[in-house]
């Protein structure tokens, strides 16, 4: 995997999962919460949120269930789970010093 | 409007995973669409716009199945050990040490067959048996949910919760196997009809019922949950 697309799917887990913080989101709304946010900055559609929340899953750090809505819709809620919680500090962490070790480099925040 | 989930069915073509998991990917992608086209229309824009809108995103749909399908890709342990094997066993050894239990409690740890006699023949038996038989129940009643719990469909859930039974089976057969290879020049007494069909009621079909009474109220998802239908 090359470094652009570890960085891509790095922030993609950090926003699905603190955004799933907050409460059980469904897709569609996980992508819209993410995008209002991020003002618009980051987005997601159904190639690039699907794939990402079928591997959380899979590493147990989101539980899916499917849920009917008032409207009678069904819909496959994510909540996080207690291992999806405990990966939220280490993975702020990273990205903040990330961040930190590109901003000394380049200068980014100054830029 | 459109329907999405056969939109998505068709551009997705197939994914290499279990066909209840298929459906499930479906559904929710298609749910996503239909939110997507909802949310454009609401905002002034046209169906063909709002269709657009929804399909464009998707560079390569080819591209998609193979990320959802490995994503997707069974751990080690798969959808069937976790929903039907496992639960199941567990029953199955469960209701085993119960009969070993019980078979000591009446005196007769070895033959089954004259553990059912003894069970039905007494008063004091007969309460035994009908506690086995609650026993049942509640094996069928934690194979049932344990089952649902792990994702697995109706069917699966009633078979998880009568797994036992093919302990009984098994016993019969056996027990039956082996009188049948002994020599003996008149037939054994338990081999006759109607000893048979005694067998068969109280040590197949009671621990069934009781076994598929348990199971019952787990057949149904919860009313908060749904499954997704096949298209």
């Amino acid at each position: 995997m090359g470094v652009a697309s570890s960085i891509k799917r790095g922030s993609a887990e950090l926003a699905i999962l603190s955004v799933l913080v907050e409460e059980p989101l469904h897709g569609y709304e996980i992508s819209r919460r993410i995008e209002e946010h991020t003002g618009g900055v980051l987005r997601f559609n159904l190639a690039s949120l699907y794939p990402m929340l079928y591997r959380l899953e899979k590493r147990g750090w989101v539980k899916a269930s499917w849920q009917t809505t008032t409207s009678g819709r069904r819909r496959r809620c994510y909540a996080l789970t207690a291992a999806g919680r405990k990966q939220l500090p280490p993975l702020r962490n990273e990205w903040r010093m990330f961040f930190r070790a590109l901003d000394r480099l380049a200068g980014v925040a100054r830029a | 409007m459109p329907d999405f989930q056969q939109l998505v069915r068709a551009r997705l073509g197939t994914l290499g995973i279990s066909p209840a998991l298929e459906d499930e990917v479906i559904a929710e992608l298609a749910g996503h669409l239909e939110d997507v086209r909802a949310t454009a229309l609401r905002s002034g824009k046209s169906e063909v716009e709002a269709m657009d809108l929804a399909l464009e995103p998707v560079p390569s749909w080819v591209a998609l199945a193979r990320e959802i399908s490995a994503a997707k890709k069974e751990g080690p342990m798969n959808e069937r050990t976790r929903s039907l094997w496992l639960p199941g066993m567990t029953m199955l050894i469960s209701a085993f040490f119960l009969m070993s239990a019980v078979a000591r409690a009446v005196g007769d740890e070895d033959d089954v067959v004259r553990l059912r006699g003894a069970m039905t023949d007494s008063g004091g038996a007969l309460f035994i048996f009908a506690a086995w038989l609650v026993m049942y129940g509640v094996f069928g009643a934690v194979g049932a949910h344990w089952s649902r719990r792990a994702g697995g469909n109706a069917r699966t859930r009633l078979v998880a919760g009568l797994f036992p039974i093919a302990l009984h089976v098994a016993i019969v057969v056996a027990v039956f196997t082996a009188t049948s290879l002994q020599y003996s020049p008149r037939t054994p007494e338990w081999l006759v009809p109607s000893s048979l069909l005694r067998v068969f009621l109280t040590f197949i079909l009671a621990p069934a019922i009781a076994l598929a009474l348990g199971a019952l109220p787990f057949l149904r998802n919860p009313s908060n949950e749904s499954a997704p239908s096949r298209a």
